[in-house]
């Protein structure tokens, strides 16, 4: 057995050990915290949103719910949240009454479940029948660019460029993202140079998602310096982002500064894509200590049946010399997903476990589709898309 | 980058305050732990995180954020009801009565889990299964993990708010289990593909001698088929004791090497073939390398869901299927090398072309191993 079903097959032995090894024990102090649960469980506003919703749950307080669910899911880095908002809003959102709202919101926690392909076809269903809905169309664009649907995705980011206020912004730069991913580098980079310039503090995520946006492009044409200080500023716009902060501890660690990267990745609670990057940055009894954390946890989600860290685990696997595991999860994770780090992890680990078929596929795939990144082509070694 | 785009959407269309949704761990879990003896009552162990309890007992009855131990045990009428209402086990299709034992922590991913012991007493026998709605109704994302031991036989599985039940499988027969591992033995060996590679670096030499440092095609096809039974069951007798030991876990080994010495066995293999007075070195190279080769095996067998299968029928059936695998691949390239054995092409292209691509393509999977 090789490949995905041994891969599937050794985590599904994890997943029994998981479930019964722990041992139990009793507190000797009557005052020991057992946990905190005061992010867990509903505040004020919350419970009255659920008393409305228990009240009448096929009315529109499912949307005032799930939205706020989405809303603590996100700030409160809690996962539960978006398994409650799919739990109201699952029943509703697919009958051929459910209004905009609902199916957008919907379409929302698919994409948080991966499953990209759900949430396009019920955007696509919304927007065929409301093609001005701008928040519709921008959640399709940024579905389409993590799937590598870059010419799709350019399409409803031009139109994202007619909208008001920070949606421009968010145009320019989801449209820059857009090209580049069909190889127009340096005119993606001018157009985020012509964007309409915005008072910083107007949105700042929106400026931070433009600055990681040419950070991200600059990254991709040999400009490691420009990118890493383009991150650093979006970093600070948006410091809870481990998307940003995670490309950044990349571009430093890829730049040689280790130790910036490390210090850039300890923080407190990361989530499983800084904790790989910090397992794969340490050494000794610390990486240890890190990889088996993140083992635990890409243990945990398999036995569950998630299958949203593949790019973490592939990353793992190549931080543990694993390049079996590693193309396995990788090209995995790149029939989900196809941002940078996605390009750059299958190439590794084709290369790393000397899988020509592998390399080959993402050969075509760049010539395809003109995507262009100069260290994929560096790992690729034959200048795969030029 | 684009997960910063879709909550940029929500900020929009919302005005929240927005981070990433990358999250410090993963989503909600509890864990059900059970024990399935044939008779008497059925031991379970629930590990459920407070997280989702308070969802449905008020715990924290200071509400400062904080559940402690104590508030837990003045908590435990509501627990008790909750989980009793939360949780039904039936045997042989009839409900059975759920005792709450003890409680107690432990720890999971580095958060505390409330551990509750209990026992189901059921009147009827037969097979257990365990529902309910389990803590999980408001949250699509909750999951139980379950496992379950029957005698020796590990059972696992998982339960979400849309598949709440889980029902223990039979267990196979004896029969079935060897039937299926039979099948799984012979795939094994004709997908395996270094597998086969050995056995054909070994098949090939069997219908010639060395003769003065040339091979020559043999006399007659009792002395090839002597030959032929010498080394494969020299192959067989060890690769079987390697796997039983491998199966039974009397030895372990890691995967790795074991790979890359499969890989080098069929590299010296082929090496050997390319010079007759070394034909001698083939029984005890054939022994020796099917101690690797046994260990191969179970390791392709450790990945195969065993569905409770005993463990005799389940090696016995893979080792024999193992077998008839290789005795096909014999019935089918022993007559055609047989009939060329005469011939000057064989003992000059055949066997030494075949030996050195079947060997290269060893030295290829060596180095990709390592």
């Amino acid at each position: 057995m090789r490949g995905p079903a041994r891969l599937l097959a050794l985590l599904a032995v994890a997943a029994a050990g998981i479930a019964a090894a722990a041992d139990r024990f009793v507190p000797t102090d009557s005052g020991f915290v057992v946990a905190n649960v005061r992010q867990s469980q509903p505040d004020e506003r919350l419970r009255e949103l659920l008393l409305a919703w228990r009240a009448n749950p096929t009315s529109n307080d499912v949307i005032a719910l799930a939205t706020a669910y989405i809303e603590r899911a996100r700030s409160l880095r809690e996962p539960a949240f978006f398994g409650r908002a799919e739990a109201v809003l699952a029943p509703l959102a697919l009958r051929p009454d459910a209004n905009g709202s609902l199916r957008r919101l919907y379409a929302e926690v698919l994409q948080y479940r991966h499953d990209f392909t759900g949430a396009e076809n019920l955007l696509d269903a919304l927007l065929r029948e409301t093609p001005h809905d701008p928040d519709a169309r921008m959640l399709r664009a940024s579905v389409r660019l993590v799937r590598g649907e870059f010419a799709g995705a350019r399409s409803d980011c031009a139109q994202l460029t007619v909208s008001a206020g920070s949606g421009v912004t968010l145009g320019f730069a989801c449209l820059a993202e857009a090209l580049a991913g069909e190889g127009s580098l340096e005119r993606a980079l001018a157009l985020l140079e012509s964007a309409p310039a915005q008072p910083a503090d107007a949105d700042s995520l929106a400026h931070a998602y433009l600055l990681a946006t040419r950070a991200e492009l600059r990254e991709r044409s040999r400009d490691l310096n420009g990118a890493i200080l383009d991150y650093a500023e979006a970093l600070k716009l948006a410091p809870r982002d481990d998307s940003i902060r995670a490309a950044l501890a990349d571009a430093l660690a890829a730049r040689g500064d280790a130790g910036d990267a490390r210090d850039l990745l300890a923080i407190d609670k990361p989530s499983l894509a800084l904790l790989v990057r910090s397992a794969a940055l340490s050494e000794g009894a610390r990486r240890a200590s890190l990889s088996a954390r993140a083992m635990a946890w890409l243990a945990l989600e398999a036995a569950r049946g998630d299958a949203i860290h593949y790019r973490e685990e592939a990353l793992l696997a190549l931080a543990n010399e694993d390049p079996a595991r590693a193309l396995a999860a990788a090209t995995r994770n790149f029939e989900q997903q196809r941002e940078l780090t996605d390009v750059r992890v299958l190439a590794r680990a084709a290369r790393v476990a000397r899988d020509a078929s592998a390399l080959q596929t993402l050969r075509r795939w760049m010539r395809e589709t003109g995507y262009r990144d100069s260290v994929t082509e560096g790992i690729l070694g034959d200048g795969a898309s030029s | 980058m684009k997960r910063l785009l879709s909550a940029l959407l929500l900020c929009l269309v919302a005005n929240f305050g927005v981070s990433s949704p990358a999250f410090s761990h993963a989503a909600s879990t509890s864990f059900l732990i059970l024990e399935l003896p044939k008779s008497g009552p059925v031991t379970v162990r629930w590990d459920l995180s407070l997280h989702d309890i308070v969802w449905v007992v008020f715990i924290d009855a200071d509400y400062d954020g904080n559940v402690t131990w104590q508030e837990i045990q003045d908590a435990k009428p509501a627990l008790t009801r909750a989980l009793l209402a939360e949780l039904s086990v039936q045997r042989g299709g009839a409900s059975c009565d759920l005792h709450i034992g003890d409680f107690a922590l432990a720890t999971r991913s580095e958060q505390n889990f409330l551990s509750v012991a209990m026992k189901a007493e059921c009147r009827e026998s037969g097979l257990v299964s365990i529902g309910g709605s389990l803590f999980m109704s408001g949250d699509a994302s909750q999951r139980v993990l379950l496992s379950a031991v029957r005698g020796k036989v590990q059972l696992t599985g998982v339960l979400s708010a849309d598949e709440p039940l889980w029902i223990e499988p039979a267990q196979p027969s004896a029969w079935s289990s060897f039937v299926r591992f039979v099948s799984e033995g012979i795939w094994h060996v004709l997908f395996g593909y270094d597998h086969i590679a050995f056995v054909l670096l070994l098949l090939l030499p069997s219908v010639v001698r060395p003769v003065d440092g040339k091979w020559r095609g043999a006399t007659g096809f009792g002395q090839v088929t002597r030959d032929v039974v010498t080394i494969i069951t020299a192959f067989t007798i060890a690769h079987s004791i390697t796997l039983a030991l491998a199966v039974t876990g009397a030895v372990k080994l890691p995967i790795r090497p074991i790979e890359v010495a499969i890989a080098a066995s069929i590299a010296v293999a082929g090496a050997v073939n390319l010079v007759p007075r070394l034909s001698k070195l083939r029984l005890p190279l054939a022994f020796g390398f099917g101690f690797v080769h046994g260990f191969g095996f179970a390791n392709a067998l450790s990945e195969i869901d065993s569905g409770g299968s005993m463990l005799l029928p389940l090696l016995g059936g893979f080792n024999i299927g193992v077998e008839l695998a290789q005795l096909g691949i014999v019935a089918v390239v022993l007559p055609l090398i047989y009939s060329m054995r005469a011939t000057r092409w064989y003992a000059g292209a055949v066997l030494p072309l075949g030996s050195c691509a079947l060997g290269m393509a060893g030295v290829v999977w060596f180095i990709q191993r390592i």
